[in-house]
């Protein structure tokens, strides 16, 4: 996922460098972001889980409410392949 | 993911699992997962349903869209959704009651919560 993004940025920024400018452009969403405030909203330590019960890659659906009755549970939030 | 893909027998080893959730769509998930030989769960969260839940959920601005898909990351082909909208990478670790033992949410997207921080959350679950 981030490791993939980034690998692919790099081959990217090897065969077309970014400019400054899409470099900074970049900077700037990340800064804009932190700015935002957005982190502070996510559940905190001690605060319930929110359940879920989503497909997998085959289709079969998942819940968290599930999984968790074999033990703790690492959910991970990712953006994609890249 | 690798990173975590990594401490999965530790993790498996500590009597947990580990679900990751994207927001792509099933067929992109299944080339991740034979991508990169995934051994746990890889969930589609279409629409950002379940991220939005957990407050991880951000739009692109539309100034930086385009570089995006000129970096090779087109989302709403990838994503079946136009909204450019994303998660944060954020990780929750979910003790058996249901509640988070850990939480972490990074605003940038190359930072991520450390493999060794879920590690010493699973083994401090275990001591209680």
């Amino acid at each position: 996922m981030e490791q993939d993004l980034r690998s692919q940025i790099k081959e990217r920024e090897r065969t077309h460098p970014l400019s400054r400018e899409e470099s900074e452009l970049l900077e700037r969403a990340y800064r804009e972001l932190a700015q935002s405030g957005i982190t502070q909203r996510v559940p905190k330590a001690g605060e319930p889980a929110p359940d879920f019960r989503l497909p997998n890659a085959v289709g079969i659906p998942v819940s968290l409410s599930d999984a968790r009755g074999h033990g703790p549970v690492v959910v991970t939030f990712y953006r994609g392949i890249w | 993911m690798k990173a975590y893909q990594k401490i999965l027998p530790e993790v498996l080893g500590l009597g947990a699992s580990l679900i990751a959730i994207s927001p792509q769509s099933p067929d992109k998930s299944q080339a991740t997962l034979l991508k990169n030989f995934l051994q746990y769960e890889v969930l589609s969260d279409l629409g950002n349903v379940v991220a939005r839940q957990y407050g991880l959920v951000y739009q692109l601005p539309e100034w930086v869209r385009d570089l995006y898909v000129s970096l090779g990351v087109d989302l709403p082909a990838f994503n079946a959704d136009s909204s450019w909208e994303l998660p944060l990478a954020g990780t929750f670790v979910v003790g058996q009651d249901g509640v988070i033992m850990t939480s972490y949410a990074d605003s940038d997207p190359r930072n991520r919560l450390e493999p060794q921080a879920i590690l010493d959350a699973l083994r401090g679950a275990k001591k209680v």
